[in-house]
């Protein structure tokens, strides 16, 4: 495939997926053409077709997307409820940082009033993990964890340990909300007993996307085009290998590198379509 | 649609050039896709299975328009590199450069 004819595609998929309306789009399309035009003609192929696949939630589509996550309820579930106590799915060791899991709290509070199903329920929100430790879970309360996306599990199994240190918090008073899981995540998830509202559910990129023996062949050429993001081997494939495909406000580093690290060819870095600010 | 622009992409897609050479004329690759999109549309090349092909209607264009983009003067688009021009030093003389002045 020419860079001309790649050029072309990825036009299309920002069209397909109307991703020329958002804010962040020249900076996107800019980097995905700048490379494209320097990845070899089947790793062109490659990175279109898992593009194409590709997941892009902006910051102002938090809202609906999140409330439709709340929405996404049967009401017989909610009818003997009186209180709903929110916490956001981070590690314990993250608790003083921002995290996307509370800045979720701020949509809740503010569009309550669109979710209609819990009209009657009254809200409460838990910061720190010393108000979780205190929280004593009555029949009608329930305890909802929240994050925008989750990816591994990695950090919701960290929460659920200091959760799990609480005897009131039984699996079938919490619910999980998000906007977007992986899969495996939420059917691990679902196992543990654990239910889960959610907007979009992510495949992985690669591996549930082809045959097996094709998997591997794009895997192994997945890694070759790794090997110019310096950097990506901590998160070769996405963070535990995660293989996602999803940016959210940040693009969490589930998402395969090529998203989001830059690339390297002949001495020359290439802006990541998906930069996170935090990336050299 | 601009005919120089037009020429310089069906010549980038029939002989594989450098796509960069449209960046040149100060277009965004929004613009260079959206052009493309439109030399489908008015029929000058066919988009399908990946691939772009230039139509009859294509190659009459641009081999009637390409001796204009090469046409011009080299004076006009190549620069003279003045900061490395060096007078030339007669057969017989022997030049010794100071230390200071090596790069290495």
């Amino acid at each position: 495939m020419e860079a001309i004819e790649a050029i072309l595609s990825i036009n299309r998929i920002f069209k397909k997926n109307k991703w020329h309306e958002k804010d962040a789009q020249d900076l996107a399309m800019e980097g995905f053409c700048r490379l494209l035009d320097s990845l070899e003609p089947e790793q062109r192929i490659l990175l279109l077709e898992l593009t194409n696949n590709y997941q892009w939630i902006s910051h102002d589509e938090y809202r609906d997307k999140f409330v439709q996550a709340m929405e996404a309820i049967s009401e017989d579930q909610l009818t003997d409820v009186k209180k709903i106590h929110f916490f956001p799915i981070i590690k314990p060791e993250d608790e003083n940082k921002v995290k996307s899991g509370e800045h979720l709290f701020y949509i809740i509070k503010s569009f309550k009033r669109l979710m209609t199903k819990y009209n009657h329920i009254q809200f409460e929100y838990l910061k720190t993990f010393d108000q979780l430790q205190a929280l004593k879970l009555e029949s009608e309360e329930r305890l909802f964890l929240v994050d925008d996306y989750i990816g591994s599990g990695d950090t919701f199994n960290h929460c659920l340990t200091e959760v799990a240190k609480n005897s009131s918090l039984s699996s079938s008073a919490i619910k999980v909300v998000c906007i977007a899981i992986q899969e495996d995540t939420q059917l691990n998830l679902v196992l543990e007993g654990y239910a889960v509202l959610k907007t979009i559910v992510l495949k992985k990129g690669i591996t549930d996307y082809n045959e097996r023996a094709v998997a591997e062949e794009k895997k192994t050429l997945m890694r070759e085009i790794e090997r110019n993001i310096p950097g990506s081997k901590p998160v070769s494939l996405g963070y535990n290998e995660t293989e996602a495909l999803i940016t959210m406000a940040r693009t969490p580093d589930n998402t395969f590198p090529i998203f989001w690290k830059k690339f390297r060819k002949e001495g020359k870095y290439f802006d990541a379509p998906f930069a996170r600010y935090d990336e050299q | 649609m601009n005919e120089l622009n037009l020429t310089l992409l069906l010549n980038i897609i029939k002989n594989k050039g450098n796509v960069l050479r449209l960046k040149r004329e100060k277009l965004s690759f929004r613009q260079i896709a959206e052009f493309t999109e439109q030399a489908v549309t008015d029929g000058f090349i066919t988009y399908s299975d990946n691939k772009i092909i230039l139509t009859e209607l294509g190659e009459e264009f641009l081999e009637l328009h390409l001796p204009a983009t090469k046409k011009k003067n080299k004076a006009e688009w190549i620069e003279p590199d003045i900061k490395n021009k060096i007078k030339p030093y007669p057969k017989n003389e022997v030049f010794l450069p100071n230390r200071s002045e090596f790069s290495f």
